[in-house]
């Protein structure tokens, strides 16, 4: 069955493909569980192909490109978009699934958009290929880029070339577009950060066009639109913003910023970590490629591997398998460990001079493996504390695995039997959430370069710093000799965070390859590395117990919390305690029990991902409430508003909530629903019943510490320095915003830079929604620090005392005068610093948690980290003012969300239909309403997604994903999501710059149980899994004896 | 695993510039060339390296498989459409349009706009099944395997009827429509063309369980023809298929054979169908002759929903008539654990088209 299939027709008839389905065999030694075969999905190869690839047909094409001729010589196999991108330096064309399944690489052909990865470059030959390069006119931008500049038409910008071609090959056709005909147009391209409703906005605004339809046909009937809510032909509605009155005294929020980066990404010239490369100016050309082997079975080790065909063949420049790296370090699943412990793990690493060759190459490894049995079951896992895995337990706790009778977390506050003895009902529930995924369009791609004994790495990173951290560690390098950079990432969300040693690290292998050969080393995922190898949210399993009076009191919670870390522990331990502090922080209960346990399984690794188990733990705790709610007859938005945490309760027994308007949060988007409406379930008889559900909750708004750094140059130009990873977040518009209000200078007039290491400021991991609230707390110290500067030597300057000085619009003044002295002459007068103690005020500095001890130190020292203070002596160098700012998280700041959602359920059929969303956040302060606007959709986006439709389905015996692909994992698209209404609402914390809270994260809490307690109101069944999928729903109802059978419907 | 795969093994890549040039080609080449339509589905396989050519033959440069010929007026209208014309001409073509509503709407849901301009009629036609582990490393009985691992597995876009070991789905949005159309299929292999109905062109699992058509070795399918008005003697006379009568009736030829498309996909962009199913009728007024009926993403072929095809066949589309048509499309419907949600599905988007039509 393993013979090569190539060499011998197979006896189908078929004309084509049949022909060429690679050879069926097992190469695998062991035993291979459960009856089931996987074929390695590789064939013996013949033995001309041992030592020398298969010949490619290279030919000399003219393409036209741009409306220029372009000669270019390529193999017949190659795509339009890698002959654009990699031979011509056309990196504005983006490539993501490569599949033609995301749509990032869409040009247009002769006017209309294609996939140029699913075109051949010789195939392009005689047609006019545009890319986003090629709309500027005489340097004049074309009018959709500065559209997607002015509306924010992008987030992490990764589709915007994609999104701005579509637009551009749709108004060729329809120069008035309805907002149905964009959302059609755009509907080939996916924008996992769903900024759709900007994008559209955008596309409707560079027409010219009115919000109303014209009543022109669609572009394509849409014959089964009508099944769905989707798409409507309206225009999404506009944010709703509740400034305080403090708002109005902040002269920099008066004026609306353009995002910082909006120029780069609507012309293609952001160039991200898998762009860098290909142009003349790039810091290195021509990177080898590099590729993993990968383990097909989910728990087996290796007996041996043989890579010396592959060394064999020409092209092939290194090969590291475990031999090649420490042995303290194989335990780590990163460290291309002997052991596989998920399926889809690295076990060996070949570098070669091209992907073709690195992709052969990989079929001449040949692995033997030891398959062992796979234990996929948590439950199972935990009951018999499986120690098959890791022989130290089978819960992951954060000292690494310990055994079944410790939980990775626990709480136990009151007497909980008490509780439940004086409780009037009990009411019980179990819950399970899903295995989604970050999906990202910009898959995982690193560059690794060695410079003498220097690293440097370009990646896709959100935290540069915590990436430096974890490479000096695991290579044994001090961390001043690893330089990270990463400009544009494409998209993140969390699963671009380097920050456990035990994720897969591939940065790692570039450089372990990279030192090997001598060359930069290029390591890309594919797609489907990307979802079946890559990390995913944990999927939990909740079961709870609550005690309640009638009035609805709550007297007692239990919760027994599980979570599928898979086969190693990562941020597992971190995930369960950000879910746990999620449960004992939402709901006013004197008697609580939590046991939680982060339990190993043969499954795919949990990670890091926005929500980041608080999520999970909403899902659950939000249905349960409602539950309850349902259970004892009452309303229940009052229910929530009464038992709802407040200002100034313990979170945990220990630290109160600051400040949240949670009345205005959640009131107000009840109004904007109409809850009004509400009935009970009982009150709804119709074939199609419409139903309401909600969710309320403290939302995440920063950890840890951050430094802050700006600099006035000799010229008096404001230089902001921001350690923050730019994932999409918009975060540092806003953050920009912060320093303008405190020097007085527009954001246009200020330079920023983010996420390099030797140049900007330190800060913790890009996640956790800490952008604004740390790193702009500490950049607005750092602006204080520089005005403190500037008042003084203004002062001096200006024989004026201090205290009658202030600064306003890039000068010196006297208070309420005109004049003064320009920051240009200052910081050309300024002597050199050599106190580097950040600027901070009392509330910066807040009760510490050290990871390494475990002890909390109440009083941290305020100063700058190593790196921050390298960067700022590295400036003084070149003259100016270096300003300082440092903040410590304060851990009772949280910002707060409700999210309502109206449904449609159809009783014949059990499909649900999302109509409207209204998404409400007290984020403190709004500093840029554009970029809060785009995540709460976004994010909604993402709820949406993770309540409908994603989940990575492991097959039951393999575990192997089998949905690893966009067209069976289902991101929303333009033509996906229902009317989404934004809130905004401010409560201004105590230690935010300007008291903003977070949003990053928030919206995507949402929506999961929003919609599961709305389907809940609309037929009287609960379904307590996630995604509310077709069949569960009709499963569900046909359980409970709801759906309308056959028979019964006429 | 080929996780890690996503560019081609080399190959060549050829453009003959006619179907005898092509077939000869490939017979050059046997075993080792492909064709190359759009390439939505064969460089999507080639990039996996589900398949591994050394020669990719490029049909788009023959002009002769591409275009729209209405011949209306004839004793015998019909519309031919060459295999190569892509979705988005189909979806726009003004005859198309007109006289296969169906077709249109079919061939405009397929995927997303840049499918659509680059996607071709055959090759949505003859594409491979979607099924993740036919498409994975799994040994299944299409691999040669012994085992169905979506049965004991993840089957929730799986068959409901006629499976048979494998329970793969039919993915094209088209096939419904060229079966409820009883279009003829052009096809030209070595031995020259030859013409198959289209409901032959499916191959059933319980037929052949290694291949989703019919084509011999290296044939080409050239066009695909719907007659507008059949013979009055039908060339295939099965018993249940007895082709429209040739009455003379008073309404226009495209009210007298309307036609209607309906899909439903998950997601309202790119996905292929959870169901869809096509409806063709002749009627003179508002009473049905005949009534065809087919049902995609629901089996391994276009299925034909006979049982619902009688109940609409020799009455008015009454509210009565449409329910119990709805009701019979499912009936030997055998979901497996998963997928019961398609029953309903089906027996709704029946409804709906009849409802369409009687509208």
């Amino acid at each position: 069955m393993s013979d090569d299939a190539t060499a011998k027709p197979s006896k189908p008839a078929s004309p084509s493909r049949r022909s060429f389905l690679t050879g069926v065999g097992i190469t695998a030694a062991g035993v291979v569980g459960a009856g089931m075969a996987i074929r390695q999905g590789k064939e013996e190869p013949s033995a001309e192909e041992l030592s020398t690839p298969r010949a490619a047909s290279v030919s000399d094409l003219t393409l036209q490109v741009n409306g220029k001729s372009v000669n270019v010589s390529a193999p017949d196999h190659r795509s339009l978009l890698l002959v654009l991108r990699e031979d011509l330096g056309l990196t504005g064309t983006k490539k993501g699934c490569n599949l033609g399944e995301c749509g990032a690489c869409t040009v247009l052909e002769d006017g209309r958009p294609i996939y140029a990865c699913l075109q051949l470059a010789k195939d392009a030959v005689g047609k006019q290929i545009t890319t986003i390069e090629g709309l500027e006119t005489d340097g004049r931008l074309h009018p959709l880029q500065q559209a997607f500049i002015d509306h924010a038409g992008s987030q992490c910008g990764f589709c915007s070339p994609a999104m701005i071609m579509s637009g551009a090959a749709l108004l060729l056709e329809h120069p008035r577009p309805t907002p149905e005909q964009v959302r059609m147009a755009i509907s080939g391209v996916v924008c996992r950060c769903g900024n759709y409703p900007h994008e559209v906005a955008a596309i409707l605004a560079a027409a010219g066009a009115s919000a109303a339809p014209t009543g022109e046909r669609p572009v394509f009937p849409l014959a089964a639109g009508r099944n769905k809510p989707y798409p409507r032909s309206d225009v999404d509605p506009p944010v709703e913003i509740h400034r305080d009155a403090a708002s109005q005294a902040i002269a920099a929020l008066q004026r609306s910023p353009r995002p910082l980066d909006g120029y780069a990404k609507a012309t293609g010239r952001a160039r991200y970590a898998g762009d860098i490369g290909f142009h003349p100016d790039d810091p290195f050309r021509q990177p080898l490629f590099a590729k993993a082997v990968r383990s097909p079975h989910a728990h087996a080790s290796v007996v041996s591997i043989d890579d010396r065909k592959a060394r064999a063949l020409s092209g092939v420049r290194a090969i590291a398998t475990y031999r090649d790296v420490k042995a303290a370090m194989r335990g780590h699943r990163t460290f291309l460990s002997e052991r596989a412990r998920f399926a889809g793990e690295a076990i060996a690493v070949v570098a070669a001079d091209t992907q073709d060759l690195a992709q052969q190459a990989l079929d001449l490894v040949h692995v033997e493996w030891d398959v062992r049995q796979v234990f996929p079951d948590i439950e199972e896992n935990l009951k018999r504390d499986n120690r098959e895995i890791h022989a130290d337990g089978s819960v992951c706790g954060f000292g690494g695995p310990q055994p079944a009778d410790v939980p990775t977390w626990e709480a136990r506050v009151g007497n909980i039997e008490a509780g439940f003895a004086e409780a009037d009902v009990i009411v019980e529930g179990r819950y399970v959430t899903s295995r989604q995924v970050t999906l990202p369009i910009e898959t995982h791609v690193c560059t690794a370069m060695w410079k003498g004994e220097d690293l440097h790495v370009w990646d896709s990173q959100q935290s540069v710093f915590a990436a430096r951290t974890v490479l000096a560690s695991t290579l044994g390098m001090p961390e001043e000799r690893v330089h990270v950079y990463a400009d544009y990432v494409g998209g993140g969300f969390g699963g671009k965070c380097l920050d456990y040693p035990d994720e897969d690290l591939y940065q790692l292998y570039a450089a372990i390859l990279a030192k090997q050969t001598g060359r930069p080393v290029r390591f890309e995922y594919t797609l489907n590395e990307e979802m079946a190898s890559g990390d995913s949210r944990h999927p939990f399993i909740f079961e709870t117990r609550w005690g309640l009076k009638k009035d609805g009191t709550i007297t007692a919670q239990y919760w027994k919390v599980l979570a599928d870390t898979g086969g190693y522990a990562s941020s597992g331990p971190a995930v369960v305690l950000i879910a746990c502090l999620r449960l004992v922080g939402s709901y006013r209960t004197p008697n609580y029990t939590v046991e939680a346990y982060g339990v190993y399984s043969s499954n795919q690794v949990g990670g890091e991902f926005r929500g980041f188990g608080g999520l999970q733990a909403t899902v659950a705790q939000e249905l349960h409430v409602d539950k309850v709610a349902h259970e004892l007859g009452i309303n229940p938005l009052e229910f929530r508003l009464k038992n709802t945490k407040r200002a100034g309760d313990l979170i945990n027994n220990d630290i109160p909530y600051g400040a949240a308007d949670i009345d205005a949060t959640v009131r107000r988007a009840a109004e904007r629903i109409g809850w009004d409406r509400w009935q009970p379930p009982s009150a709804k008889t119709s074939l199609k019943r419409r139903g309401l559900g909600m969710m309320q909750g403290p939302m995440p708004s920063g950890r840890e510490a951050s430094d802050g750094l700006v600099w006035i140059d000799r010229n008096g130009t404001v230089h902001l320095r921001l350690g923050t990873g730019n994932l999409g977040n918009l975060a540092h518009t806003g953050m920009a915003v912060v320093v303008s209000e405190v020097l007085g200078v527009p954001v246009d007039e200020m330079r920023v830079t983010w996420a390099y290491t030797d140049r900007d400021a330190w800060t913790f991991t890009t996640d956790s929604s800490r952008s604004v609230p740390c790193d702009g707390k500490a950049a607005y110290n750092a602006a204080k620090d520089c005005q403190r500067q500037l008042l003084a030597l203004g002062a001096k300057h200006l024989g004026t005392p201090e205290a009658q000085l202030e600064v306003r619009g890039g000068m010196v003044s006297r208070r309420g005068g005109s004049g003064g002295v320009d920051f240009r002459t200052l910081a050309r007068l300024a002597p050199p610093r050599t106190d580097f103690r950040p600027f901070w005020e009392p509330v910066d500095q807040n009760p510490w948690l050290d990871q390494n001890t475990g002890k909390t130190d109440p009083t941290p020292d305020m100063v700058v980290t190593e790196a921050t203070l390298a960067a700022a002596k590295r400036l003084l160098a070149e003259g100016g003012i270096v300003g300082l700012g440092r903040y410590v998280y304060d851990l009772s700041t949280n910002a707060w969300g409700s999210c309502f959602a109206e449904v449609d359920v159809d009783m014949t059929t059990g499909q649900v239909e999302v109509l409207r969303l209204v998404v409400a956040h007290d984020i403190g302060r709004v500093l840029y309403p554009a970029g809060a606007e785009s995540q709460i959709h976004g994010g909604a986006m993402q709820g949406l997604g993770y309540a409908m439709t994603e989940h990575l389905v492991l097959d039951p015996h393999s575990r192997i994903a089998v949905n690893a692909s966009y067209y069976e994992y289902r991101p929303p698209t333009s033509l996906d999501y229902p009317e989404m209404v934004p809130i905004l609402i401010e409560a201004p914390s105590r230690s935010g710059p300007f008291g903003a809270k977070g949003l990053g994260e928030s919206p995507i809490f949402g929506p999961a149980p929003a919609i599961g307690n709305a389907i809940l109101n609309a037929t009287g069944v609960l379904i307590p899994q996630i995604p509310y999928s077709w069949d569960r729903v009709h499963d569900a109802l046909k359980a409970a004896g709801k759906l309308v059978t056959a028979e019964a419907r006429t | 695993m080929n996780l890690q795969i996503d560019e081609p093994r080399p190959f060549k890549l050829v453009s003959p510039a006619s179907v005898e040039e092509a077939v000869g080609l490939w017979h050059e080449h046997r075993g080792e060339a492909m064709y190359l339509a759009g390439g939505g589905d064969v460089l999507d396989m080639v990039k996996r390296q589900l398949a591994r050519p050394t020669v990719l033959l490029d049909l788009k440069r023959i002009a002769a498989l591409r275009g729209v010929t209405a011949n209306i007026t004839a004793p015998q209208p019909s519309v031919t459409l060459g295999s190569l014309t892509t979705l988005r001409e189909l979806a726009e073509d003004e005859n198309v349009r007109r006289y296969l509503p169906a077709l249109a709407t079919a061939a405009s849901r397929v995927a997303t706009p840049q499918i659509r301009n680059v996607g071709t009629l055959g090759g949505n036609l003859l594409q491979e099944n979607r099924c993740p582990y036919f498409r994975g490393p799994w040994d299944c009985y299409r691999h040669g395997g012994m085992h169905c691992y979506a049965y004991h597995g993840f089957h929730r876009e799986h068959a409901i009827f006629a499976g048979d070991r494998c329970y793969v789905v039919s993915p094209s949005d088209l096939a419904p429509v060229i079966v409820a159309g009883n279009a003829l299929v052009h096809v030209h292999g070595r031995k020259g063309p030859r013409t198959i109905d289209a409901e032959e062109l499916f191959v059933p699992a319980s037929k052949n369980l290694m291949r989703m058509h019919c084509l011999d070795e290296g044939e080409v399918l050239t066009a695909v023809e719907f007659r507008v008005r059949e013979a009055p003697q039908p060339r295939h006379l099965a018993p249940h298929d007895l082709g429209i009568r040739g009455t003379v009736s008073p309404l226009p030829v495209d009210k007298r054979f309307p036609s209607v498309f309906i899909k439903f996909a998950m997601r309202n962009s790119f996905d292929f169908a959870l169901a869809s199913v096509a409806v063709f009728l002749d009627r003179d007024g508002r009473r049905v002759n005949r009534c065809r009926i087919a049902l995609g993403a629901v089996a391994a072929t276009p299925y034909r929903a006979f049982d619902a095809e009688r109940v609409v066949a020799g009455n008015l589309l009454s509210s009565e008539v449409i329910h119990e048509a709805g009701r019979a499309a499912v009936r030997g419907a055998e979901p497996l654990a998963l997928n019961a949600y398609k029953v309903g599905l089906v027996q709704k988007l029946v409804t709906e088209a009849l409802q369409e039509l009687s509208a």
